[in-house]
């Protein structure tokens, strides 16, 4: 029998120490206040639906914008009490209380750089930021009306930590607006994992060629907001945005792995206990993808 | 002599996108027309606030289709400063 143990602390350092050094890296720039999201972006192919309100051209991170909205979709948000996951810069629950005439946002992330930027760029009454882990969420139980999860699970070595901190603070009858880069044979397991947790699978959607198309046609440009950089810089500048050779556009482009929306409604509280239902080989292969994720970004002048 | 806004703007994106000034008219829309994209604009508004002495809030920003519009953005921020 496995237990909840927390995850690893050492990913989980590593993983704050990355985004850290990254908001070090375009601190100051030109670029610095209109960087609120890291995420890879949508972009609708011809003939297929938008979801959400429509952005100007020159809208900043426009992919990014639109891949929340797609995330949404027709989930009403009017009032709501929004708690997002990994929140990084906040760009997510800016754009939520831009769009929406949502109720209040708190955002969760183990960067504290990030967090403060956050603090900075949005010091309303109704918006908190606190500095935390996302597989011990700092929040309390049934207060969330939804919770948002976009890029960021696929680096949690503890997964299962942290969709059951999700069914804790969700109240019944919220949402869990959820997307990331999915290994095929973890998919259909944490599917499991949150109907063990009486939530609901409403909406589920391969996007892989939506965040691929915006790859393709903005990493370059993107890659330019972090300025220059030394060989090792690069790349991890380039897996932070997904540059066309970049490991993680490689996993966009492959067969194991898929980017996935998955809308979940919880429609009761379940008290869980302390067996897994993630078997030993997908924790093992959760915190593969994790520890991956960690050394793909680190940034090696930031960091030494 | 104060720096014209028209002229100012029109010079700057010129530089930034590699096209010959004559291109670009207060009408030119960004996307459509200059194949401008957010990392330009921002490049562009960093540059006038450095030069031309205006702060710009993000969300006068985000809806900006022509450089007619960025160029009454800019101005109506040198004429509150002239003004205070």
């Amino acid at each position: 029998m496995t237990t909840v143990d927390g995850g690893d602390a050492a990913l989980k350092a590593g993983q704050a120490g990355n985004f850290d050094n990254l908001n070090d890296v375009v601190a100051g720039s030109a670029f610095d206040r209109h960087l609120r999201f890291f995420n890879f972006g949508y972009q609708p192919l011809e003939g297929e639906p938008v979801a959400g309100p429509s952005l100007g051209p020159l809208f900043p991170n426009r992919d990014s914008a639109q891949l929340l909205f797609e995330v949404v979709g027709p989930t009403d948000l009017t009032g709501a009490r929004v708690v997002e996951v990994g929140c990084g810069r906040g760009g997510n629950l800016w754009l939520l209380r831009r769009s929406f005439e949502v109720g209040s946002v708190v955002g969760v992330d183990i960067a504290f750089k990030s967090i403060v930027f956050c603090r900075e760029s949005m010091p309303d009454a109704d918006a908190s930021f606190i500095h935390g882990d996302a597989e011990r969420v700092p929040v309390g139980s049934g207060v969330a009306d939804a919770v948002v999860s976009v890029e960021t699970s696929c680096t949690y070595p503890d997964i299962e930590a942290f969709f059951r901190d999700v069914a804790r603070i969700l109240r019944v009858g919220g949402h869990f607006l959820y997307t990331d880069l999915m290994d095929h044979a973890l998919r259909q397991p944490f599917i499991a994992v949150l109907e063990g947790l009486g939530l609901e699978l409403i909406h589920e959607r391969d996007i892989t060629p939506n965040v691929n198309a915006s790859r393709r046609s903005r990493a370059e440009r993107q890659k330019l907001a972090f300025g220059d950089h030394t060989e090792g810089d690069a790349a991890a500048m380039s897996e932070f945005v997904g540059q066309s050779g970049s490991r993680l556009f490689e996993y966009l482009s492959g067969e194991e792995r898929s980017y996935t929306i998955l809308r979940f409604r919880k429609v009761t509280d379940v008290e869980p206990g302390p067996e897994r239902v993630l078997t030993t080989a997908e924790q093992a292969l959760v915190r593969q993808h994790a520890a991956d994720a960690v050394d793909l970004l680190t940034i090696p002048s930031a960091s030494s | 002599m104060e720096i014209a806004t028209f002229e100012w703007v029109r010079d700057r994106f010129a530089e930034v996108l590699e096209l010959d000034p004559a291109e670009i008219s207060k009408n030119s829309r960004f996307a459509d027309d200059l194949d401008a994209d957010s990392i330009d604009l921002i490049e562009v508004v960093n540059s006038a606030e450095h030069s031309l002495g205006v702060t710009m809030a993000e969300e006068e920003l985000y809806d900006l289709e022509t450089v007619g519009q960025l160029v009454d953005a800019i101005d109506r921020h040198r004429a509150a400063a002239t003004d205070s």
